[in-house]
């Protein structure tokens, strides 16, 4: 279970139908399950770690908060667009390049292994 | 200059648009490794433009991008005779491809560091990349961003984590790998994988402070 789970539990399906939550720092004990809290949003927290989070999540604020500012950097780094590489496909400039290296040094070989 | 044309050496010839290849990975090693040279284009041609993005992510620089892409190809041609699916071919493949980045980034930096010595004697060599480290954000990507400020600043931010951090949160947010494969690309622990990946998520934060506070209402 993780993230996306508990966000389902509790009838939303949606981060962005919990109220902003802002939470000025986090207590000592909030701050120990940060690095769980981190795997937990992955959904790759397992065992006994995550049945210790999900006791403490829905009653705390702070790391409820902490999740959604995980969410927002994720949409932000996935909005972030796939280029082409380049005018030219590297295909053919890899191609070239063999090519070369077979002419320099027969050695080498053709193509196939 | 785009030349018009065709194949150099062995495979088919190059078409623009080219649909993606079908067949499956293990297929197209296996009819490569038989002598069909096709097979290692198509190979080339499924994966080039995540190969590309990853280095892009990596090293902010369209050119040497290209080239370390190239290099990432051209070592798995070099390779894939000794390629054995312990892992996947995907896996292999950007395990190669991470390798190809960090050498370019730790060349660059001793490069650099060779042309200051005299001027930075004794800097902190930690986590946190110095400035110097940072590569010039200089690509402008050509599809469309949610908008253009908003990828400077992903961009930049991803820019000043260390090379560790930065390989890990790409391949965590930007490729969608698993902490396992994630595990089997940097040859690490599961453990380590969760730990790096909250350390780049705390960096994150803090660089992005000001852009998470703008949208904030944002999350979806």
């Amino acid at each position: 279970m993780g993230y996306r789970t508990l966000v389902e539990h509790n009838g939303s399906g949606n981060v962005s139908d919990y109220p902003s939550l802002e939470v000025k720092g986090m207590s000592k004990q909030c701050k120990e399950y940060s690095v769980d809290l981190s795997a937990y949003f992955d959904g790759e927290l397992e065992g006994e770690a995550l049945l210790k989070l999900e006791a403490h999540l829905p009653s705390c604020i702070a790391c409820r908060s902490d999740l959604q500012k995980l969410q927002r950097i994720r949409n932000a780094l996935t909005s972030l667009a796939s280029t082409p590489p380049g005018k030219r496909p590297i295909l053919e400039a890899l191609r070239e390049k063999l090519a070369k290296e077979t002419e320099e040094d027969p050695q080498k070989g053709p193509l196939v292994c | 200059m785009q030349k018009k044309q065709t194949a150099v050496v062995g495979g088919s010839p190059i078409l623009p648009q080219q649909a993606p290849p079908l067949r499956k990975d293990d297929e197209l090693i296996a009819s490569f490794k038989a002598g069909d040279s096709t097979a290692f284009d198509d190979l080339v041609l499924k994966y080039e433009r995540r190969v590309y993005n990853h280095c892009l992510r990596m090293v902010s620089d369209e050119v040497e991008s290209y080239d370390l892409a190239q290099e990432v190809f051209l070592k798995v041609f070099r390779k894939i005779k000794n390629y054995e699916h312990t892992y996947s071919f995907y896996t292999w493949l950007y395990r190669i491809t991470v390798n190809c980045c960090i050498d370019y980034l730790r060349k660059k930096r001793r490069h650099i560091q060779e042309v200051s010595l005299s001027s930075s004697p004794g800097e902190d060599q930690g986590e946190v990349c110095k400035d110097q480290d940072i590569p010039d954000l200089t690509f402008i990507p050509e599809t469309a961003l949610v908008n253009q400020e908003l990828g400077d600043t992903l961009n930049a931010a991803i820019a000043q984590l260390s090379e560790k951090l930065r390989v890990i949160i790409i391949l965590k947010e930007v490729e969608g790998f698993t902490y396992e494969e994630i595990a089997e690309v940097l040859a690490c622990s599961r453990g380590t994988v969760k730990s790096r990946l909250f350390r780049a998520r705390e960096r994150l934060k803090e660089l992005l402070a000001d852009y998470m506070n703008i949208h904030r209402d944002s999350a979806k």
